[in-house]
């Protein structure tokens, strides 16, 4: 008999029934496609905080990038664990590559990441090297500019002498070392060159082949201030950049976040345009969406719970007549809350399909809508407990108060 | 036997003064048309209310058939031993009028069929025709309205009628109809039947006429 009654209340009541219909699956659309949008937001603020590319640089206090650094400064940085790469150039130790460069120095520049310093000017490996076992390397290995290479006429994977230092300061460490302390163990494997802007002789080695060298021409000056570093650039560790919002609002947390005193002195001059321009505010915007979200949620929730629950009641007029008629409490509530339950429940199933039809269906929008499978959810149940709360309150009391109230 | 009888019947409304019904006894015997008169207010409605068991008094019993009613499933009470017709109505209005008659059979368990086969008849026997059958309540005037309410009424095969103001929205040639019918059921099928009205020639159509004032029913006729 219930499914009876509902069944021609249904198509009998066409304006009623589609507009419950509509309004739950308009409502359930809107809710699920609204928790998509902060769920692709927040997706999309992640995968561009993986691929944005943030570098900084010890500045001083008036946020000019600093020439000189410490090469222990460098170091702490380094091990203060949220640089992913670095690289800087030498002005206290330049070479020669012996004999061709008679004409001038070259520069030298040390990297924990190939790629970083290449990254506008393009690095190619000798077969069996990679960025990584460079970067590993203490070796003598280095890269050359391509100009050089062709210059001297060498391939990848040839070997060459580097000569250290200028005449005056061979001499003083000749005497020091004894014969000609720069050119033993100095012969290095070319693994690789790279596209050079001005200097065409530029040589680029692996952090640890420097600091060894460094060690060997100036002993202790790589743990001291005296040797220095210059145009030091390293790039900001990008889980760092995903996960710790205080080093987004404020790069130089990442030198507070250091226990060394000597880095907390340090301030960073971070180039974070892409951060700032682009992925901070679209970031801010879905913070404030799923600020907004649960609010948002509840309220929707709320109306599509609230709708079928105002369609029972107004339904109290014929409840007190089936009730009057004997028709057991019970009965009455399963008659008014099957009706509205299959409206709102083909509602909210309308619009689940109708979102996963403008998703695409499949796994990505599956993916897409998971976050709003608990609201649907909720939006069910509490949609039914309105309902039943509803008819409970419209069949409640004696007979003859509800055909009084129903007059 | 009474049909159904009212024993030293007390019932308040919540937060009223005075009772509603003030110990009222009385004995409604069938084949009888009974009239219950009284200005508004006076308890008739409230009467009527107690005989179908909509609620229960708070003092003094309704019998059925010599039994207390307040021993009896009331839901079953009103499905099956008494049947009321209302002012308004209160037909459903998403049901066709034979879709209304067939309600109470479908309810006691008659399968669909029958009841329409049943429904059907009770229909004619009102005068109501095979087309207006069809039609939604919005769709038929008062007067047939009211008829397929005393289908309804008479379709759960209770033998007790309890009519509250049938005819109050009823023109004179409607009223005469429905006051027809239900004498016809009460003279020629033993139907005991209960008719509150305020309506002094509705009165005059039936066999015995009590009249209500602040809450006692005196006997007029």
């Amino acid at each position: 008999m219930v499914t009876k009654y509902v069944l021609r209340h249904i198509p009998r009541a066409p304006v009623r029934s589609l507009l419950s219909l509509l309004l739950a699956a308009a409502l359930t659309a809107s809710l699920g496609q609204f928790i998509a949008i902060v769920r692709s937001n927040r997706a999309l603020v992640d995968e561009m905080y993986d691929k944005a590319e943030v570098y900084a640089s010890p500045a001083n206090r008036s946020g000019v990038v600093e020439t000189s650094v410490p090469f222990g400064a460098v170091d702490l940085l380094l091990s203060a664990d949220f640089a992913s790469g670095f690289y800087g150039e030498s002005t206290g130790l330049c070479f020669w590559v012996t004999p061709a460069f008679e004409d001038g120095a070259a520069s030298l520049y040390a990297t924990t990441d190939p790629e970083l310093f290449g990254r506008a000017i393009g690095m190619t490996y000798a077969e069996g090297y990679d960025a990584d076992v460079f970067a590993e390397s203490s070796d003598n290995v280095c890269f050359l500019g391509e100009a050089a290479l062709e210059k001297l006429g060498l391939k990848l994977g040839d070997e060459v002498n580097l000569s250290g230092a200028d005449e005056s300061r061979r001499k003083v460490y000749a005497d020091i070392y004894g014969g000609d302390a720069f050119m033993e163990g100095l012969r290095f494997t070319v693994i690789g060159s790279f596209r050079t802007g001005i200097g065409d002789y530029d040589i680029l080695m692996p952090w640890g082949t420097i600091m060894r060298l460094y060690d060997r021409f100036y002993p202790g000056a790589a743990d001291g201030d005296g040797t220095m570093q210059t145009a030091v650039q390293f790039r900001v560790r990008n889980d760092l950049l995903r996960d710790e919002r205080s080093y987004r609002d404020s790069p130089n947390e990442l030198l507070a976040k250091s226990s060394s005193q000597r880095i907390a002195a340090l301030t960073l001059r971070v180039f974070d345009d892409e951060v700032k321009n682009v992925i901070k505010p679209l970031e801010e915007n879905t913070d404030l969406l799923e600020l907004l979200l649960p609010f948002v949620g509840a309220a929707v929730v709320a109306i599509g719970a609230a709708i079928p629950g105002l369609v029972i009641l107004q339904s109290s007029k014929e409840a007190a007549t089936m009730r009057a008629l004997g028709t057991t409490r019970r009965r009455v509530m399963a008659m008014l809350v099957c009706e509205q339950m299959l409206l709102t429940l083909a509602g909210i199933a309308l619009g689940v399909f109708g979102l996963f039809a403008a998703h695409g269906f499949g796994h990505e929008a599956a993916a897409d809508l998971s976050g709003a499978y608990g609201y649907f959810a909720a939006c069910a149940l509490l949609s039914a407990a309105v309902c039943i709360a509803a008819s409970a309150f419209v069949s409640a009391g004696s007979a003859l108060k509800l055909l009084q109230t129903g007059e | 036997m009474a049909a159904i009888s009212l024993k030293n019947v007390t019932y308040s409304y919540k937060g009223a003064a005075k009772p509603a019904v003030n110990s009222v006894s009385c004995d409604f015997e069938a084949g009888t048309l009974y009239a219950v008169v009284g200005p508004s207010g006076s308890g008739k409605s409230t009467l009527l209310a107690l005989l179908a068991g909509l609620d229960l008094p708070d003092e003094g019993e309704v019998l059925f058939g010599g039994e207390s009613i307040a021993a009896l499933d009331l839901d079953l009470y009103r499905r099956e031993y008494i049947s009321m017709i209302f002012q308004a109505f209160r037909l459903f209005p998403l049901l066709t009028a034979l879709e209304n008659v067939c309600y109470p059979l479908e309810l006691v368990g008659v399968k669909s069929a029958e009841a329409k086969r049943r429904a059907r008849e009770l229909l004619a026997s009102v005068g109501i025709t095979e087309e207006e059958m069809r039609r939604f309540p919005a769709n038929l005037s008062g007067g047939q309205q009211q008829r397929v309410a005393i289908a309804r009424a008479l379709a759960s095969g209770a033998k007790v009628i309890l009519a509250d103001e049938p005819t109050g929205n009823l023109d004179v040639e409607n009223t005469q109809t429905v006051i027809d019918i239900l004498a016809s059921l009460a003279d020629e099928r033993d139907y005991c039947v209960i008719v509150v009205t305020h309506d002094a020639e509705v009165a005059d159509m039936t066999d015995v006429v009590y009249r209500m004032k602040d809450g006692v029913l005196s006997r007029e006729r």
